[in-house]
C-alpha cells in the first residue's frame, strides 16, 4: 500500500509534469520530471514486490508472560519484545483485545530499523469489569521502506491470557451489610431469594416483653377504636433450596467499569453465602453454550470457586433439556434467575424459568436497571431494549417475581433491590 | 556516508546554485541588495541567533520605507528585488534540511524554477537591482516567453548537462539522507534509476522522430503513475 508520503511525491510530480508542458513550458525541467516520476515508480513497483515477499515467520514476537492473573481494577504490565531484520520504519501495534484498556504508555511504537533490530513495547493496561478472561492474539507490524513511501501490514500471532480470579474479600462488606439487616429476630427484613426464616403472618396484641422495634405503627395508627398498640407476628420456615441461575451471554456486560455481571456476581455471593451459612443448600447453575453446568455449593470455599469460573461465551443456547438441571430445581425451591432483555439464550432461560415455575419453585427473575447500565447506548437500541424487557417481563409465568439492579449498586441499593423489606 | 550524502546534496543543487552564480553576476551590486540577499536567508539561523534574523529583516525594510517616504523609492525596489534573488538560496537551504521525500523533491524542483525565473528577471532587467522585481513581474505575467529566452540564451549552455548530473545525485541523495543508505535497497534504487534513465533516453530518442514530445512525456508519466498505483495496492500486503 502507497503511505500518504508516497501519494503526495506521486501527485507532485503529477501536477508539476501537467504545469510545466503547459503554462510553465520547459523542456528541461519537463524530462527532469519524467525522470524523477519514472524513477519514483519504478522504485514503488519495486519496493512493493520486496514487501510482498517479506516472510513474518521471520519476525520473533515474545511477550513477557503468556498468563497472567490480575485482581479487578489492578494494572498489570503488557512487554512485548519483537526482533526483525528490516531497514526502514517499523510501527508495532498490540493488538489490544476488547475488554483491556490502556491505562499508561502506548499500545503502539515506530522506530526506525536499520537490519538486525529489535523493538520493545511495555505499557500498563486493565481489565474492564465484566470480563474474565481475555486473550492476546498477537502483533500487528506495518513495515515502511527507507524512504517511507510504501508499507505492508503483517499480523504475527502472539497469545496471551489474563484472566481475573472472582475474589472474596471485594464483596465482604456487601455481605456483612445484608446480614445485619438479616439476622432473625430483628424482624424487618425477609430475604425472598434463600427463603424466609422468619415470616411476617399478622399483627398481636402488644404484651410484657415484645420489643419496642416491632411494633406495626402502620396498622396502630390505623385502628382509632383501640388504644392497644399492635405488634408484628413471625412464624419460622423450614430450610430451603436456594438456586441461583447466571445467564452467561454476553449481553449480561455492558462494557462498563462497574458491568451488570459485576453486580449479578456480588448478588449471588452475598445471597449464596446467606444461604449457606443459615443451613439451606445452595447450587448456582450457569446456562453456557456448552451446556448448562451447576455447582453445588456446600461451602464458601466452593462457592467462590464456582463463581470464578463465571464469563461471557459469545455461542447462544437454544434450549436446555430436563434431565441437564433435574438435579438442580428441586420442587419448592427457591430460583433466582439473573438475565438481561435481549439476550440470545431467551428460548433457554424461559424454558428454565417455565421448568421452575411447574415444580412450583418461587421464581425471582433479576434484569439490569437498561436506564442505567445502557446510558451511553443510542436512544434507539435504549428504546428497543426497553421495549425488549417489557416483552420479557410480560411473557414470564404467572407468580414470579421481577427486580432490577442499577449500575454501579451501592450496598444499600443493591438490599433494598433483592431483598424484600417486609413487615 | 553523511559526506556523500552531504556531497550528493550539493550537486544535486548544482543548477541552482549556477543559476545563483549567474544572477549575482549579472546584478549590479549595493548595500540594499547584500542585505536583502541575507537577510531572507537568514531565518534559518539557529534560535540564539534569532534576534540577529529579525534585526536583519527589519531594519532595512524600515529604512527603505522609511526613504520612500522622503521621496527616494529606489531603495524599497533593491531590497524587494533582491529578496527574490534569494528564493533560489531558500529552496537550496530547504532541500538540505528536508526530512521526507516529497519536501526534497519540492525542494528540487523549486529551487531550479525560481533559480530560472530570478535569472530571466535579473537578465531583462540588465543588471539594474531596482528593476528585477518589475522584470520578475513581468516575467510572471508570460514565464513561459521569458523562460524560453532565457534557456535558448548562451550562457545556459551548461543548465542541461547539469540538471541530468543534479538528478542522479538527487536520487542518491534521498536514498542516503532519507533512506539512511540502506544496504538491501541498493538494487533497487539502481535498478529504479537505470530505468528511468531508460524512460528519458527513450523520450530523447522520440523527440528526434517527432514533434509531439510533450504529448508522449504525458502519456508516459501518468502510464507510469497508474502502473505503480495498481503495484502498490497488488504487491504490498495491508
Amino acid at each position: 500500500m502507497i503511505t500518504a508520503e508516497g501519494k503526495s511525491v506521486l501527485v507532485e510530480l503529477a501536477l508539476s509534469l501537467l504545469l510545466f508542458s503547459t503554462l510553465l513550458y520547459n523542456p528541461v525541467l519537463l524530462l527532469s520530471l519524467a525522470f524523477l516520476t519514472a524513477f519514483f515508480s519504478f522504485y514503488v513497483i519495486g519496493v512493493s514486490r520486496r514487501l510482498a515477499s517479506f516472510k513474518h515467520e521471520s519476525v520473533e514476537v515474545r511477550r513477557g508472560q503468556e498468563v497472567v492473573e490480575v485482581l479487578r481494577g489492578s494494572r498489570f504490565e503488557v512487554r512485548i519484545t519483537v526482533e526483525l531484520d528490516w531497514h526502514g520504519i517499523v510501527e508495532v501495534f498490540d493488538v489490544v483485545p476488547p475488554g483491556i484498556r490502556v491505562v499508561s504508555g502506548s499500545s503502539a511504537s515506530r522506530v526506525r530499523c536499520s537490519g538486525r533490530s529489535t523493538v520493545e513495547l511495555r505499557y500498563e493496561a486493565a481489565v474492564w469489569s465484566g470480563y474474565r478472561v481475555v486473550r492476546f492474539e498477537g502483533v500487528k507490524l506495518v513495515l515502511h521502506d527507507p524512504l517511507g513511501l510504501v508499507r505492508g501490514t503483517f499480523f504475527v500471532p502472539a497469545p496471551m491470557e489474563v484472566r481475573v480470579p472472582f475474589e472474596r474479600a471485594r464483596h465482604a462488606g456487601l455481605w456483612t451489610t445484608s446480614m445485619v439487616r438479616l439476622s432473625p429476630g430483628s424482624g424487618t427484613v425477609l430475604n425472598q431469594l434463600i427463603g424466609e426464616d422468619y415470616s411476617f403472618v399478622g399483627v398481636r396484641p402488644f404484651s410484657e416483653g415484645d420489643k419496642v422495634r416491632d411494633v406495626h405503627w402502620r396498622k396502630t395508627a390505623a385502628l382509632t377504636d383501640d388504644d392497644a398498640l399492635l405488634v408484628k407476628r413471625y412464624e419460622r420456615l423450614g430450610r430451603g433450596n436456594v438456586v441461583a441461575v447466571i445467564d452467561c451471554s454476553p449481553e449480561m456486560s455492558f462494557g462498563l467499569a462497574n458491568d451488570y455481571l459485576d453486580a449479578v456476581l456480588g448478588a449471588v455471593w452475598m445471597t449464596g453465602k446467606s444461604a449457606i451459612d443459615q443451613g439451606s443448600s445452595f447450587r448456582l447453575v450457569l446456562i453456557r453454550s456448552r451446556g448448562p453446568a451447576v455447582f453445588t455449593c456446600g461451602s464458601v470455599a466452593e462457592l467462590s470457586e464456582a463463581l470464578a469460573g463465571v464469563d461471557v461465551e459469545s455461542g447462544p443456547v437454544t434450549s436446555i433439556t430436563e434431565h441437564e438441571v433435574s438435579g438442580a430445581l428441586a420442587p419448592g425451591s427457591y430460583v433466582t434467575v439473573y438475565t438481561s432483555p435481549g439476550t440470545r439464550n431467551l428460548t433457554a432461560v424461559m424454558g428454565l424459568i417455565s421448568l421452575a415455575a411447574r415444580r412450583s419453585c418461587r421464581i425471582t427473575v433479576v434484569l439490569p436497571e437498561v436506564r442505567d447500565y445502557g446510558a451511553s447506548l443510542d436512544p434507539d437500541v435504549l428504546g428497543a431494549l426497553e421495549r425488549c424487557a417489557e416483552r420479557f417481563v410480560s411473557s414470564l409465568p404467572r407468580g414470579c417475581s421481577v427486580r432490577t439492579i442499577g449500575h454501579a449498586p451501592s450496598p444499600y441499593v443493591i438490599r433494598r433491590t433483592l431483598l424484600h423489606e417486609g413487615g | 556516508m553523511k559526506a556523500g550524502s552531504w556531497a550528493s546534496g550539493l550537486v544535486a543543487l548544482s543548477p541552482s546554485l549556477y543559476l545563483t552564480a549567474l544572477s549575482l553576476a549579472t546584478v549590479r551590486p549595493t548595500p540594499f541588495t547584500v542585505i536583502g540577499l541575507l537577510s531572507l536567508p537568514s531565518v534559518f539561523l539557529p534560535l540564539r541567533y534569532q534576534n540577529l534574523g529579525i534585526l536583519m529583516i527589519y531594519a532595512p525594510a524600515l529604512y527603505s520605507i522609511f526613504e520612500l517616504m522622503q521621496g527616494k523609492g529606489q531603495y524599497l525596489m533593491e531590497l524587494a528585488g533582491c529578496y527574490v534573488l534569494s528564493l533560489p538560496v531558500l529552496s537550496a537551504i530547504s532541500l538540505l534540511r528536508g526530512s521526507t521525500s516529497s519536501g526534497v523533491v519540492g525542494s528540487y524542483l523549486s529551487s531550479v524554477i525560481s533559480g530560472t525565473v530570478v535569472y530571466a528577471g535579473v537578465r531583462a532587467a540588465h543588471g539594474d537591482p531596482k528593476l528585477v522585481l518589475y522584470s520578475l513581474m513581468q516575467a510572471l505575467i508570460s514565464p513561459g516567453n521569458t523562460e524560453a529566452d532565457v534557456l535558448r540564451s548562451p550562457e545556459l549552455q551548461y543548465l542541461t548537462p547539469l540538471v541530468a548530473v543534479s538528478l542522479v545525485a538527487l536520487v542518491v541523495y534521498i536514498h542516503l539522507k532519507i533512506g539512511g543508505g540502506a544496504e538491501p535497497f541498493y538494487r533497487t534504487v539502481i535498478g529504479a534509476g537505470s530505468a528511468a534513465v531508460g524512460v528519458v533516453a527513450v523520450t530523447v530518442l522520440y523527440s528526434l522522430l517527432f514533434e509531439d514530445v510533450t504529448l508522449f512525456i504525458l502519456l508516459v508519466g501518468s502510464a507510469l503513475l497508474v502502473v505503480s498505483g495498481v503495484a502498490g495496492l497488488a504487491f504490498a500486503k495491508e
